[in-house]
C-alpha cells in the first residue's frame, strides 16, 4: 500500500490512442471477446460479484443496475456521463483522452449485456479536445469493426452517438442528461419508474459514468484476476482518482480501497506544497464532507467513509494547506452551487442562496450561534426535501466544516 | 382493481394500487400541504412541500409524486415532517415580497393561506426579494416575476393546455424566472389573454388587469348614464366570491348587487348571446346552401380568435364573422337603445362583466366601434366584480332576486348554456333545427356536445340531412381542430372553439382556485338554469325579436352586418 | 442593441447548421451552439432565436430558455476572447484571486465586462476539470494552467499580438 496502481489506468499516456492497434496490442478487446463467448447473465453475475459500485458519485451498485436493465425485454440506450462537473475531478478526462477505446469497449459489452443497439456519451462541454479524440476513437473502432454492425461477425450491432454539454454542473444528474439530450435545458426528471424501465426518449436506459464502463472491460480481460486483488471486503478493486490542490504532485492515479487519505496525500502526492502544513482535504467535490487531519487515517472505501456517514464521491481529493480559511472556502463552495443549482425545487434554489448568505458572514466573522443553528436547519431540509442529489449534497460541505472546524472558524 | 393496504398516521386504509400518498391521504382525511400540485396538470414535485415521512422506506419523499405500496408507514404529522414543511415555507418566504396587504390576492392566495395553516409568525432567514420590472403594459393580464414561487403551473397552461407558449422558465438557479423570453411583455408576444395562466397561479404573480376605477369612476359621473351587461357563466361563478358553494346560482343577487351599485341599467348579455344565435344560425345556413366556407367556426371566445389570428391566419375565412356578445350588445347599446332611451349615445357607458381576461383585449380592438363610440367601454372579470361589490359594502349572499332590465335583459336558456362548452353549439343546433325543418325539436336538449370530454363529435339529422358538427375547449384542442382543418380531415359542417378548458365556466377571468370538478360544478348549474328558463330558444327571445323588427330587420341584413359582423386579420408581433 | 441583423447569408447558414442536426428538435442545444459559433461575439441574437423557433417549432421562449439556461451559450454579446477564470474549489486553494487580479490590471476590465476595444471580455466559470494545472483559464476553447501572474499576462499579451501560445 502507498504506492499507485497501473491496472485501470495503465495505458494512460503509454499508448498512442490516433490508431487502434496500441490499445489492441496492449489486451484491448479481450475483454469484449471473452464476453461474447459467454450469456448476458454470466457477464452481469460477474459484474455483480465486483461489487462495482457507480463511478460518478451516487455509488449505485453497478451489477443491479445492469440486472434491471437487462429483465426490460426492449433494447435499452447505453448511456455514458462524461459531463464530469465536481470541481476537483478530472479523472474521467483523463480516461477520454488517453484510454477511450476502454471506455467504447465497456459500453459494448453493456449493450451485449441488458440488450442495446443505441450508445450516447455526454462529454461536457468543456472537453472539446477530448471529444475529437473521442469522436476519432469512434471512426476507429468502427473500421475495425469494434463497433457498428455486427461486431467481430456476431450478432451484435452497436454505435454511438456524442453529444456535447453546454456547460450544466447540474446536466450530470442522470435525469437532467437525459433531459438536456432530449433537447433543451437540462432540469432533472420525475422517476415514477426507474431508468432501466423508461429513460431517454421514454426508452429503457443503462447509465453509467466513464469509470465505471471502463472498469467493466478490466474485469473481463486479463488484468482482471489483478484488478480484484486490491481493495477490502466490501469495496474490491482499485479506484481512479483526481488528485489536487497544494499538494507536491496533483494528478489522476489508481488506488486500491482502502488506502488511506494520508498515503494518497503524503505517499503518492507528496505531502503538501511549499513545506507548509495540512490544514483540511475536500473528498468527492464541491458536494463532499471536509476531513481534518484528525481523520487522515480514515481508509478510502465505501464501508469506512459510510461509517462516518460520508460517500467517496466522483474520486476527487482536493487537499487545502494552512493558508487557507476554511470560512473562505466555504464561500467558494457554496458559490458554486448558487451558480449551478438548476433552480427547480424550493429546498436547493433557496436553501443554497440562504447557505451562501451565511457562509459569507460566517467568512466576515458576523455570525452568531443561531446562524450556525440555522445552517444545520437548512442543511436537514435540503438532505430530506431536495428534488435530486445536488440539493441534496449541497450542504454537506459546510455541515462537515462546522462539525469538525468550528472552534477554528478562521 | 388492484390495491394498496397502508396506514396513515397509523391509521389503515385500502386504496387503488398507483394512488400517490398525497390522493391516499386525502382519503384518510389528511390536506398534506400543496403548492405546485395542481389536480388539473401533470404532477410537478418542484415546491416539496408536500414532504412526509415513509417510515417503512426509511425516508422522507414528496408525497405528490411517490405512489403507494403494500405495507407502507406514512406519517404526515411528525415533528420533523412539521419542521421540513415550515423550513421550506420559510425558504419560499425569504424570497417573497411582503406586500401582502396591497396585494390583489391576499384573499385567495394559496400561499397565504400555508402561512396561516403553519402559523408563521417571524423566521430567521435573510430576505432577499427579486426587481423584475412588472409586466403590465397590456392592459389586459399583469405579470409580477417578483411574486413568482416557480411553481411552474403558468407554464404548463401556457405551454400544454392553452399550446401558446409564450410562459416557459429561463436561467437557473436563484436567476430562474418565468419569462417570454428577450424581455418580451405579453404584448409584445402572440399571447392570446385567455387568463389560464392567471387562473393556475396561487400566488399574485400573474393577475387581471383591474380596471374597477374606471367603473367608480363613471359609476360616480352624473352625466354618464352607465350600464350593464353580465355573461352567463358570471352568475355560475360569482357567488364564490362570497363564500358560496362552488357553482351557486346568483343570478338574481348579481342583477340586485349590480342596481345597487348604482348603475342606470342592468342588461344582459344572454339577450345579446340569443341576438348571435340569429346571426350565426343564418349565416351557416347561407354558408351551406351557397358553398361559402366549411366547416364554419363560432367567434365568440377572443382567446380563440386571437389565437387563430396568431397560429392560423390562413383560415380565418372559416370563422364566423359574427361579433362575440359582448361586442353585439355594445353596438346595439349605443344605436338601437340609445335610440328608444333617448339618450345621446355619447353619454353610455357600457360596461360588461365576463369570465375572462381576453375580453379586456376584444373591447378595445379598434375596429370594433360600429356603433360610432366605443361599443364596449370596459370589459370586467367575474372577480373585479367581486371587488366593486365587496368595496361597496353590499351585503351579497343576502340580497333579494330583482329581474334585468328591459330592452335589452330579457334571454332564453338557448343563452345561458352560452358559459358552457358545447353550448353555443347546442344553441344554434336549437334554433336551425326549427328553421330548416320547420318543425318543433321533440327534444330539446342536444347531450351528445354536452360534457368536458376535449373534442366532441356528433352527427345531428336535420329532418333526413346529417350534419356534422365538433366541440373543442381549450387551445390545445383548438390546435388539433385546426391540423385537422389544414389537413383536411375536417368533415364537419360547424364548429364551436372555446378558448378555456370547460368553456366560459372554466375562464381565465373567473375565481380562482377552480379545477375540473368545479368547473362541472358550474357547468351543471348552467344547464339547469336551462331547464328552468320558460323559453328555451333564441329565436323566440321576444326582445330579440322586438330589436329585428324595430331596427334590424332582418339577420345577416345591411344593419346586422354593419353593427354585428366584423372581420379578422393576422396578428404578428410587435 | 443587437446588430446582427438577420442578412440573407445568415439565412443560409443557420439552414445548414439545421440540416446537419436533422431538422431535430432533440438537437437544440447542439444547434444553438454552432448558431453561436457564427458570431465573433459569441451570441446568439433574437431574430436567430426567433428564425430558429420558426424551422424547429419551438416555442420561442423555450429556445430562450435554453439559451439562458447553459453557461456556455449567451444571448447577449461578448468580447472577440472571451477569457474564463476557474473560481471553484482547487482553484480557490490554489489562490486564483491573484491571476483574477493580474487580468484585470492588465485589461483594466473586471469580471462581466468586455474591454472597450471589444477584443476582451473576462468572466468566472465554474471547474471544467484543469485541476491538475490549477490555477487555470479558458480562453475560448483553449485551456491554460499552472499560471502565475507573469505568464498570465504573457498570454493575454499574445492574444492582442495576434498570436497564441499553449502553456
Amino acid at each position: 500500500m502507498g504506492k499507485s496502481l497501473s491496472i485501470l489506468t495503465k495505458n494512460f499516456k503509454n499508448i498512442n490512442v490516433d490508431t487502434i492497434d496500441d490499445y489492441l496490442s496492449a489486451g484491448g478487446y479481450d475483454g469484449l471477446k471473452k464476453v461474447l463467448s459467454i450469456t448476458p447473465a454470466e457477464i452481469i453475475e460477474v459484474v455483480k460479484a465486483s461489487g462495482l459500485r457507480g463511478r460518478g458519485g451516487a455509488a449505485f451498485p453497478t451489477g443491479k443496475k445492469w440486472e434491471q436493465a437487462a429483465r426490460v425485454k426492449e433494447d435499452s440506450y447505453i448511456l455514458c456521463n462524461a459531463d464530469e462537473g465536481e470541481p476537483g475531478t478530472f479523472k474521467d478526462r483523463y480516461f477520454l483522452e488517453y484510454d477511450p477505446y476502454r471506455i467504447i469497449e465497456g459500453m459494448t459489452i453493456a449493450a451485449y449485456a441488458v440488450g442495446g443497439r443505441e450508445g450516447y456519451i455526454y462529454i461536457r462541454e468543456e472537453y472539446g479536445r477530448q471529444k475529437e479524440i473521442f469522436l476519432k476513437a469512434i471512426d476507429a473502432a468502427k473500421a475495425a469493426g469494434f463497433l457498428g454492425e455486427n461486431i467481430l461477425g456476431t450478432d451484435l450491432s452497436f454505435d454511438i452517438k456524442v453529444v456535447s454539454g453546454a456547460g450544466a454542473f447540474i446536466c450530470g444528474e442522470t435525469t437532467a442528461l437525459i433531459q438536456s439530450i432530449e433537447g433543451g435545458s437540462g432540469r432533472p426528471r420525475i422517476k415514477f419508474q426507474r431508468t432501466a424501465v423508461s429513460g431517454l426518449f421514454g426508452r429503457p436506459t443503462l447509465a453509467n459514468n466513464v469509470e465505471s464502463y471502463c472498469v467493466v472491460t478490466t474485469l473481463f480481460n486479463n488484468d482482471a484476476q489483478e484488478y480484484l486483488s486490491h481493495g477490502t471486503e466490501k469495496s474490491k478493486g482499485t479506484k481512479v482518482i483526481s488528485l489536487c490542490g497544494n499538494v507536491e504532485n496533483p494528478g489522476v492515479y489508481e488506488v486500491p480501497f482502502g488506502i488511506t487519505l494520508r498515503e494518497i496525500i503524503y505517499d503518492i502526492g507528496g505531502g503538501i506544497k511549499d513545506g507548509r502544513d495540512f490544514k483540511f482535504a475536500q473528498i468527492g467535490g464541491a458536494s463532499g464532507p471536509l476531513i481534518p487531519k484528525s481523520m487522515l487515517d480514515l481508509p478510502y472505501s465505501y464501508e469506512d467513509f459510510g461509517k462516518e456517514g460520508y460517500s467517496l464521491g466522483s474520486g476527487a481529493v482536493l487537499v487545502a494547506d494552512d493558508t487557507n480559511s476554511v470560512a473562505d472556502f466555504m464561500v467558494t463552495v457554496q458559490e458554486f452551487f448558487v451558480h449551478e443549482s438548476c433552480g427547480k425545487c424550493t429546498p436547493c434554489r433557496e436553501g443554497n442562496r440562504q447557505l451562501l448568505k451565511l457562509a459569507h458572514k460566517i467568512a466576515d466573522k458576523k455570525a452568531t450561534v443561531e446562524d450556525f443553528l440555522t445552517v444545520k436547519r437548512i442543511a436537514n431540509v435540503m438532505d430530506k426535501c431536495s428534488f435530486c442529489g445536488l440539493g441534496t449534497a449541497a450542504p454537506t460541505a459546510m455541515v462537515t466544516a462546522i462539525q469538525h472546524f468550528y472552534d477554528m472558524y478562521n | 382493481m388492484k390495491t394498496c393496504t397502508l396506514t396513515i398516521n397509523n391509521k389503515k386504509i385500502t386504496v387503488e394500487a398507483g394512488t400517490t400518498i398525497l390522493e391516499a391521504a386525502k382519503s384518510a382525511g389528511y390536506f398534506i400541504p400543496t403548492l405546485c400540485n395542481h389536480p388539473d396538470q401533470e404532477i410537478k414535485a418542484n415546491c416539496r412541500i408536500c414532504v412526509v415521512e415513509d417510515k417503512s422506506a426509511g425516508k422522507f419523499v414528496a408525497s405528490c409524486s411517490t405512489k403507494v405500496y403494500d405495507g407502507a408507514e406514512i406519517h404526515t404529522n411528525t415533528k420533523e415532517v412539521r419542521e421540513l414543511q415550515r423550513g421550506i415555507l420559510e425558504l419560499i418566504l425569504a424570497n417573497h415580497p411582503n406586500d401582502c396587504l396591497n396585494c390583489i390576492r391576499n384573499e385567495s392566495c394559496e400561499l397565504r393561506k400555508l402561512c396561516e395553516r403553519f402559523h408563521v409568525r417571524n423566521y430567521n432567514l435573510a430576505h432577499e426579494t427579486d426587481i423584475y420590472p412588472i409586466d403590465n403594459t397590456s392592459g389586459v393580464l399583469v405579470r409580477d416575476r417578483n411574486k413568482c414561487i416557480k411553481c411552474m403551473r403558468c407554464v404548463e397552461a401556457c405551454q400544454e393546455t392553452q399550446m401558446v407558449g409564450v410562459l416557459s422558465p429561463s436561467y437557473r438557479s436563484v436567476n430562474t424566472n418565468i419569462s417570454a423570453g428577450f424581455g418580451e411583455n405579453y404584448d409584445e408576444t402572440l399571447c392570446t389573454f385567455c387568463g389560464q395562466c392567471s387562473a393556475v397561479c396561487p400566488v399574485g404573480a400573474i393577475y387581471e388587469y383591474d380596471e374597477t376605477e374606471k367603473v367608480w369612476e363613471a359609476l360616480h359621473n352624473p352625466r354618464k348614464h352607465v350600464i350593464v351587461q353580465t355573461a352567463p357563466a358570471v352568475r355560475v361563478g360569482l357567488g364564490e366570491e362570497f363564500g358560496m358553494p362552488r357553482g351557486s346560482k346568483v343570478t338574481g343577487k348579481m342583477v340586485s348587487a349590480l342596481k345597487m351599485l348604482g348603475f342606470d341599467k342592468v342588461f344582459d348579455t344572454d339577450f345579446a348571446a340569443d341576438l348571435t344565435i340569429m346571426e350565426e344560425g343564418y349565416e351557416l345556413l347561407s354558408r351551406i346552401k351557397n358553398g361559402g366556407t366549411l366547416p364554419m367556426i363560432t367567434s365568440c371566445s377572443p382567446g380563440w380568435i386571437n389565437y387563430i389570428e396568431g397560429f392560423y391566419p390562413e383560415l380565418l375565412d372559416h370563422l364566423s364573422t359574427c361579433k362575440s356578445p359582448q361586442q353585439m350588445f355594445g353596438a346595439v347599446a349605443k344605436t338601437y337603445y340609445a335610440k328608444k332611451a333617448g339618450i345621446d349615445p355619447a353619454d353610455i357607458f357600457t360596461v360588461s362583466v365576463m369570465p375572462c381576461t381576453a375580453k379586456k383585449f376584444e373591447c378595445k380592438r379598434p375596429e370594433m366601434n360600429a356603433s360610432g363610440y366605443r361599443d364596449v367601454d370596459v370589459a370586467l372579470t367575474t372577480r373585479e366584480l367581486a371587488r366593486l361589490i365587496k368595496n361597496a359594502g353590499i351585503d351579497f349572499a343576502n340580497l333579494e332576486d330583482e329581474e334585468f332590465d328591459s330592452i335589452m335583459g330579457a334571454s332564453t336558456g338557448a343563452a345561458v348554456i352560452f358559459g358552457a362548452t358545447g353550448g353555443v353549439m347546442e344553441a344554434a343546433l336549437r334554433t336551425v333545427y326549427e328553421v330548416v325543418t320547420g318543425k318543433t325539436l321533440e327534444r330539446i336538449e342536444f347531450d351528445e356536445v354536452r360534457g368536458l370530454e376535449r373534442i366532441k363529435e356528433a352527427t345531428i339529422d336535420l329532418d333526413g340531412t346529417p350534419v356534422k358538427v365538433a366541440v373543442a375547449h381549450g387551445l390545445a384542442n383548438a390546435n388539433k381542430v385546426m391540423e385537422m382543418i389544414k389537413n383536411g380531415e375536417a368533415d364537419y359542417t360547424f364548429i364551436e372553439i372555446m378558448s378555456c378548458t370547460g368553456g366560459c365556466a372554466g375562464g381565465g377571468g373567473q375565481p380562482v382556485g377552480a379545477d375540473k370538478s368545479i368547473k362541472a360544478r358550474r357547468i351543471d348549474t348552467i344547464y339547469n338554469i336551462d331547464k328552468e328558463m320558460p323559453i328555451r330558444k333564441s329565436h323566440d327571445n321576444p326582445e330579440v325579436q322586438q330589436l329585428y323588427e324595430e331596427f334590424l330587420g332582418e339577420p345577416n341584413g345591411h344593419l346586422s352586418h354593419k353593427l354585428l359582423h366584423t372581420h379578422y386579420h393576422q396578428r404578428r408581433k410587435k | 442593441m443587437s446588430k446582427n441583423l438577420l442578412d440573407a447569408n445568415q439565412y443560409k447558414e443557420i439552414d445548414k447548421i439545421l440540416e446537419k442536426h436533422d431538422m431535430s428538435k432533440h438537437n437544440l442545444v447542439g444547434i444553438l451552439s454552432d448558431v453561436q459559433a457564427m458570431s465573433p461575439e459569441h451570441y446568439i441574437t433574437k431574430e436567430q432565436a426567433e428564425y430558429i423557433s420558426d424551422k424547429l417549432g419551438i416555442f420561442l421562449s423555450n429556445v430562450y430558455d435554453t439559451i439562458t439556461f447553459y453557461a456556455a451559450l449567451s444571448d447577449k454579446p461578448k468580447g472577440k476572447y472571451v477569457i474564463q477564470i476557474c473560481n471553484s474549489t482547487c482553484c480557490k486553494v490554489m489562490k486564483y484571486e491573484k491571476i483574477k487580479d493580474a487580468i484585470e490590471k492588465e485589461l483594466k476590465v473586471g469580471i462581466g465586462e468586455i474591454t472597450p476595444d471589444g477584443m476582451f471580455s473576462f468572466e468566472y466559470s465554474s471547474c471544467f476539470g484543469a485541476c491538475d494545472i490549477s490555477p487555470a483559464i479558458r480562453i475560448g476553447e483553449k485551456v491554460y494552467g499552472n499560471l502565475d501572474e507573469t505568464k498570465v499576462i504573457d498570454i493575454i499579451k499574445n492574444y492582442r499580438g495576434g498570436t497564441w501560445e499553449n502553456l
